[in-house]
C-alpha cells in the first residue's frame, strides 16, 4: 500500500489503539507529536476522546488546526476523524461552554437529552445505515453494520449531502459525515473489530 | 433434541441455527454456493492470484497435505489443471495410517512434486491431547494448530509466499459464509481452529499427570501461529482452493480415484459408502465417538446431511444409517485411552461437562454393548501405540 | 492469567494478550481485565500487561484491579483502557466514583460489586478480607450511580466458576434500584443461562470459565442468542 498515515496527536485520546487498527487494516501509521510531522503524510488521522472545548484550544495553540488546513483543505489529503475528531470538525461546541470548532463543516455539537429509556453517554454497539452509494466508503458489504460508540455530544444542524451514515439513540444521531476529502465518524473503528477494519482498509485506499 | 427440517443435523452442532421454516444454517448456506455466486469471476480470481505469485519463488504456491481427499485433490487440481509447481507440506499428527501413506507416495510420484513431512515430538503430543480434552473435550488440538501453524512456517523459511488450503469452513460449519473471503490468517486460526487456547496459553496448563516430559516453550513452536507482522512483511497470502471453485467431494473423489488411483478405506463408525472420508487418521473413531458423547451425533450424521443437501439421500434412509452407525465404541478408544494412562470411567468422567445442552450424555453401557469391529489395520496402530510407550 | 472459583482456587486460563486474541476473533463485545490480586496485594494495575492485552484488544477494554486514585486510573487509561472498574477500593472511599467520572466520564467507570450469598442473605463481598463488608447489598447498588458510576458490575461471588446459571434475583434487585447499565457476572455456564439473563434484562452478561474451561465459544453463543430473538451483532 505504501500510504504514509500519520495519527494526530494533540493530547486527546488513545492513539495506540488507532495505530494498532490501521496496521490490522493492512497499513502502517506513525503518530505525529508535532504538526511539522505532517509534511510527509499521505493520509491523516484525527482521533480523539475527552471534552471538546480543550480540545478544540489544543489544535489551535499547538499549531494543528492550521497545519490540517494546510494539508487537508489546501493540498487535499485524506483524513479520517474519529469521534471527537468529528466533533471537532463543526463550526460550534457547546460542552461546558461555547467553543470555537475548526468550522469545516456547518453544525453545532451539543449535549444529547438523556431520559429514563435512553442512556447517555451513548455507548456500546450500534447498527449505523449507510447510503447504498457510499458503502464502498465504509468498506462494508452490509446495509447496517455496526459499529462501537461512546460519545456524550452530538453533531447537529450539518447539511444532509455531507452526512453520509446515520444511527439511533433516542433519536437521530449522524454517524459520519464525508466532505471533500474528510471522512469522519462519530463511532470508533479501531474498537469495532471486523466492520472497523474493513472500514480502516476502505480509507487507507480511498481516493475521494 | 431439535434438528434441521431439511438434512439431519441437531441443534448441537457448533454454530448451527435455525430459520422460521425449521431449516439450518448450513443448508442455508449450501444454497447460497449454488445459486448466488459468480464462480466464473471467482475462477479468473484465482488465475489472477496464480499469475501474480508463479515463477517468481522456488515453488509457485505451498499446499498442506495430508493425503485424504481434498488436499488430494487440490494438489491434483493445481498441479494438473493449473499447472503450478508446487512444495507439498505435510504434518504427521502422530496417527496415519498405510492406506492413506500409500495414496501420498503414489500422488507425490505421479504429479512430480518436491514435499517436507513434518513429525512432531509424541510425548509433546500425548500431553496435549490430554490437557486439550480436558479443557474441551477435543484431544485435537495439536492436530488442529499445528496443521495450520508448520505449513505458515515453512512459507516463511522456505520464501514460498502463497499457500492453497482445500475446502473453506463454509462448507460444514457457520463460522465464515460463503460471501466472505476466508483465509487462512491468525483471525481464522483463533476464531475457529486453535479452541480459543494459543501455545503460549497451553505452555502454562500443561502439567505431569499422564507423564513427566518436560515441555520447554521451543517444543510448541510447531502449534504457533506465526508472528502476523512476519507474515505481513513476507507477502504471505493463504487461502482456500474451495473458495474459488464450487466444492463437490463426490464429483472430486471419482478425479483422484480415475486419475491417481487414490484408495478409500474403512473408518469407525461410518458406512462402508463413505470410504473417502477421514480416512488419514486412526483416531477419527474416537473423535466422532466423543462428539457423539457430547453432542449426541457422529460422523454418519454429517456424511448423510451433506447427501440430503445435494439431493443424493431421501431422508429415512439418512435416519436409518444415522441409527446403525453413529455412536458405537470404536476400537481406538482402546487405544487412545491407553496413550494417555487412563481407565474408560476417567475419560467418560472428563467428558461429562463437556456435553451440550439439550444432549444428555447417552447411557454408556449401551454405547459399549455396540462395539465396532477393528478395522483391517488395527494392528499397525496398536504397534504405534506401543512404540510411543515410555519405560514408567 | 487464572479463572477461580469464589476468588480462590485458581487455575491457569492462559496467557492475557494470547487469550485476548483468541476472544476478539471470535467477536467478543467487550473485553473485561481484572487483576484480582493488585488490591489485595496492595499495589497499582500492572500497566505492562494492560498493554499487551490492548494491543490485541480491537474492541472496547475494561480494566480493574488496583484503580484507588487518579493517577492509577490514568495510567490505565493511557495505556489503552476504555473504562475502569473500581471495586474495593471504592468500598473503601465511595468518593473515589465521582474523582474518576468527572476526570474520565461516568461511561468510563464502573463500579463492580461483589455479593456473597444468595436472595434474602445477600451481603457485600470483601474479596481482600474475604469477609462481609459493611455496607449493605441494595444500599451499595443504589449509591454507585448517585456516585457518578455509568455501569454496575454485578458479580454473584458463591456462583462463581460454578457454571451453575446466573443470580437473576439479584439482577432484579438491582433493576428496581437504578437506571444504569448492569453487567451481570457469576455462574454462567451454558447457552440457556446467557439467554435467560438476557431475557431477564441485564445490558450484559460477563462469562470467564465457561469460556475457558468449556468447548463453548463466542460464536456459538452469539448465533444461538440471535437464534433466541437476541440483538446480537452476529
Amino acid at each position: 500500500m505504501g500510504s504514509a498515515v500519520r495519527i494526530v496527536d494533540y493530547g486527546a485520546g488513545n492513539l495506540a489503539s488507532v495505530k494498532r487498527a490501521v496496521w490490522r487494516a493492512g497499513g502502517e501509521a506513525e503518530i505525529a507529536a508535532t504538526p511539522d510531522a505532517l509534511a510527509d503524510a499521505d493520509r491523516i488521522i484525527l482521533p480523539g476522546v475527552g471534552a471538546a472545548g480543550t480540545a478544540a484550544t489544543r489544535l489551535r495553540e499547538q499549531g494543528w488546526s492550521d497545519a490540517l488546513d494546510e494539508h487537508v483543505r489546501r493540498r487535499g489529503k485524506p483524513m479520517l476523524g474519529v469521534c471527537l475528531g468529528l466533533q471537532l470538525l463543526a463550526e460550534r461546541l457547546h460542552e461546558f461552554g461555547e467553543h470555537q470548532g475548526l468550522g469545516w463543516i456547518p453544525g453545532d455539537v451539543e449535549a444529547m437529552p438523556a431520559s429514563a429509556d435512553v442512556r447517555v453517554p451513548h455507548m456500546g454497539w450500534n447498527e449505523v445505515t449507510v447510503a447504498p452509494d457510499v458503502r464502498a466508503l465504509f468498506g462494508t458489504s452490509s446495509v447496517s453494520p455496526i459499529y462501537y460508540f461512546c460519545h456524550s455530544f452530538r453533531l447537529v444542524g450539518a447539511p444532509d449531502d455531507i452526512v453520509v451514515a446515520r444511527t439511533d439513540h433516542g433519536g437521530d444521531i449522524i454517524a459520519a459525515v464525508r466532505t471533500e476529502t474528510v471522512f469522519a465518524t462519530q463511532f470508533h473503528p479501531e474498537k469495532s473489530q471486523v466492520e472497523g477494519e474493513r472500514l480502516l482498509a476502505a480509507f487507507l485506499a480511498w481516493k475521494p | 433434541m431439535r434438528y434441521c427440517s431439511r438434512c439431519v443435523m441437531p441443534e448441537t452442532a457448533e454454530t448451527l441455527t435455525f430459520d422460521a421454516d425449521g431449516i439450518c444454517s448450513v443448508c442455508r448456506q449450501i444454497e447460497v454456493q449454488k445459486s448466488t455466486i459468480d464462480w466464473a469471476a471467482r475462477g479468473a480470481e484465482l488465475d489472477a492470484l496464480i499469475a501474480q505469485f508463479r515463477g517468481h519463488y522456488d515453488y509457485d504456491c505451498i499446499v498442506p497435505f495430508s493425503g485424504g481427499k481434498d488436499s488430494t485433490f487440490t494438489l491434483w487440481y493445481l498441479v494438473v489443471v493449473k499447472k503450478v509447481k508446487p512444495l507439498v507440506v505435510r504434518f504427521d499428527h502422530g496417527f496415519m495410517r498405510p492406506t492413506v501413506d500409500a495414496n501420498a507416495r503414489r500422488t507425490f510420484r505421479r504429479l512430480g512434486c518436491d514435499v517436507i513431512q513434518f513429525t512432531p515430538n509424541w510425548q509433546v503430543v500425548r500431553k496435549l491431547m490430554f490437557e486439550s480434552l480436558k479443557r474441551r473435550g477435543d484431544f485435537c488440538w495439536h492436530c488442529h494448530t499445528g496443521i495450520f501453524s508448520y505449513p505458515m512456517w515453512v512459507s516463511l523459511k522456505h520464501k514460498v509466499p502463497l499457500l492453497f488450503w482445500g475446502e473453506p469452513s463454509s462448507e460444514y460449519g457457520s463460522f465464515y459464509g460463503y460471501h466472505e473471503l476466508e483465509e487462512a490468517d491468525e483471525r481464522r486460526f483463533n476464531r475457529l481452529v486453535n479452541l480459543g487456547i494459543n501455545a503460549e496459553d497451553m505452555l502454562g496448563m500443561v502439567d505431569d499427570t499422564i507423564s513427566d516430559y518436560r515441555i520447554e516453550p521451543r517444543d510448541l513452536l510447531p502449534y504457533t501461529f506465526p508472528p502476523s507482522a512476519e507474515l505481513r512483511r513476507a507477502g504471505t497470502k493463504s487461502v482456500f482452493l474451495g473458495y474459488y471453485i464450487p466444492w463437490d467431494v463426490k464429483r472430486q473423489v471419482d478425479v483422484i480415484k480415475r486419475e491417481l488411483d487414490w484408495q478409500g478405506d474403512e473408518v469407525e463408525g461410518v458406512p462402508p459408502q463413505y470410504d473417502y472420508e477421514k480416512i488419514e487418521c486412526f483416531m477419527q473413531g474416537v473423535r466422532d465417538y466423543l462428539r457423539y458423547l457430547k453432542r449426541g451425533f457422529g460422523r454418519t450424521t454429517h456424511l448423510v446431511s451433506i447427501d440430503i443437501r445435494n439431493n443424493r439421500m431421501d431422508r429415512p434412509t439418512a435416519e436409518r444409517l444415522v441409527g446403525e452407525y453413529d455412536g458405537a465404541r470404536p476400537a481406538a478408544l482402546d487405544l487412545f485411552l491407553d496413550i494417555l494412562g487412563i481407565s474408560e470411567e476417567r475419560f467418560l468422567e472428563i467428558v461429562e461437562p463437556h456435553v451440550v445442552a439439550p444432549h444428555q450424555m447417552p447411557d454408556c453401557a449401551a454405547c459399549r454393548a455396540r462395539p465396532n469391529k477393528a478395522p483391517w489395520d488395527f494392528d499397525i496402530w496398536r504397534q504405534a501405540v506401543a512404540a510411543g510407550k515410555r519405560p514408567s | 492469567m487464572v479463572k477461580g472459583v469464589r476468588y480462590t482456587d485458581h487455575r491457569d486460563a492462559g496467557n492475557p494478550a494470547t487469550v485476548t486474541r483468541a476472544h476478539n476473533a471470535q467477536d467478543a463485545d467487550e473485553l473485561l481485565l481484572l487483576d484480582i490480586d493488585a488490591a489485595r496485594e496492595g499495589r497499582g494495575p500492572d500497566v505492562l500487561a494492560i498493554a499487551k492485552v490492548a494491543e490485541e484488544c480491537a474492541m472496547p477494554l475494561t480494566v480493574g484491579g488496583g484503580i484507588r486514585d487518579l493517577a492509577t486510573a490514568a495510567a490505565c487509561i493511557g495505556t489503552g483502557a476504555d473504562k475502569l472498574i473500581v471495586t474495593s477500593a471504592a468500598l473503601d472511599r465511595p468518593r473515589l466514583i465521582g474523582e474518576l467520572a468527572r476526570v474520565f466520564g461516568s461511561q468510563a467507570v464502573v463500579v463492580g460489586i461483589d455479593v456473597g450469598g444468595a436472595a434474602g442473605s445477600w451481603y457485600v463481598y470483601d474479596h481482600r478480607l474475604r469477609r462481609p463488608a459493611e455496607m449493605a447489598v441494595a444500599e451499595w447498588i443504589k449509591r454507585a450511580p448517585e456516585e457518578g458510576a455509568g455501569e454496575i458490575r454485578l458479580m454473584a461471588v458463591d456462583r462463581e466458576g460454578s457454571r451453575g446459571g446466573f443470580d437473576l434475583d439479584l439482577l432484579a434487585l438491582a433493576q428496581s434500584l437504578v437506571q444504569v447499565p448492569i453487567v451481570l457476572e457469576g455462574g454462567g455456564g451454558s447457552l440457556e443461562h446467557c439467554d435467560a439473563a438476557l431475557h431477564a434484562g441485564a445490558d450484559g452478561i460477563a462469562l470467564g470459565t465457561m469460556l475457558v474451561f468449556s468447548d463453548y465459544n463466542l460464536v456459538k453463543l452469539s448465533r444461538y442468542l440471535a437464534s433466541r430473538g437476541h440483538r446480537m451483532r452476529a
